[in-house]
């Protein structure tokens, strides 16, 4: 399962399951203009229990297994979801990493305040801003987090200046 | 055939040096990468890219690093 990473197919069935997330991480920053690779889909999804149990549902169709590091097989379920700060499941399209918060405490609320919607295969993403997913690796501060941010920081230097206006001659 | 793309931000693609100046390559190190070292050209070229377009960039390079064994680097 660890030999496959289907980003498209996880995004269209999340969306055709009405699964309320946002989408945060490496694919994150990709979709918003960063030239990075990574191995797992992370999201932090809605809350609301009836979204949860979507989530569920999908995550067992897709034959979802914590990747225990002690190699048991674990499904996921409604409560290990609402209880862990962090769930990483290894699934037949690839990594999936489900997070109730990101960062220093970054939850679904805020997440959902500080994104936008992109527009992929006909699916509406809404991806997490560039700024708020630099906080996040500048509070995870992993040695893979700090390689990366010199990336994010001059991709949103650049967004920012392609989206200004032009400047007029006088 | 290579997209076009607009000059890096602060550029100006009329008094610019060119490869046949001497001094060409370390402007070209000077402006084309962050202080940081990042290549600013690459993030330029990927920002001028869609959504969907950038996706299937990150899906063939994982592919890549995956089918290879490798899990790092991290960074095309």
């Amino acid at each position: 399962m660890d030999d496959v990473q289907k980003f498209s197919e996880l995004l269209e069935l999340l969306a055709a399951r009405r699964i309320n997330y946002v989408l945060v991480g490496g694919v994150a920053a990709a979709l918003a203009g960063a030239p990075i690779t990574t191995y797992d889909l992370d999201l932090i999804p809605d809350p609301d229990r009836s979204n949860l149990d979507r989530l569920v549902s999908l995550l067992l169709d897709l034959e979802a297994s914590y990747a225990d590091p002690a190699g048991r097989h674990i499904s996921p379920n409604l409560e290990r979801l609402q209880a862990n700060r962090m769930n990483l499941f290894r699934t037949r399209l690839g990594r999936l990493d489900v997070a109730k918060q990101i960062g220093r405490g970054m939850a679904f609320e805020e997440a959902h305040r500080r994104s936008s919607f992109v527009q992929v295969r006909g699916v509406e993403v809404r991806i997490l801003d560039l700024d708020a997913l630099i906080e996040s690796k500048e509070a995870a501060d992993r040695p893979k987090d700090r390689a990366v941010l010199p990336i994010l920081r001059e991709t949103l230097r650049l967004s920012r200046a392609r989206d200004q206006p032009p400047k007029c001659a006088e | 055939m290579i997209r076009p793309l607009p000059p890096l931000p602060g550029i100006d693609s009329a008094t610019a040096p060119t490869p046949d100046d001497p001094g060409y390559s370390d402007w070209v190190e000077r402006v084309g990468f962050s202080p940081a070292g990042v290549d600013r050209g690459l993030i330029w070229d990927h920002l001028h890219r869609s959504p969907e377009e950038r996706l299937l960039v990150l899906e063939q390079h994982t592919a890549a690093l995956l089918s290879r064994g490798g899990r790092r680097p991290e960074i095309l």
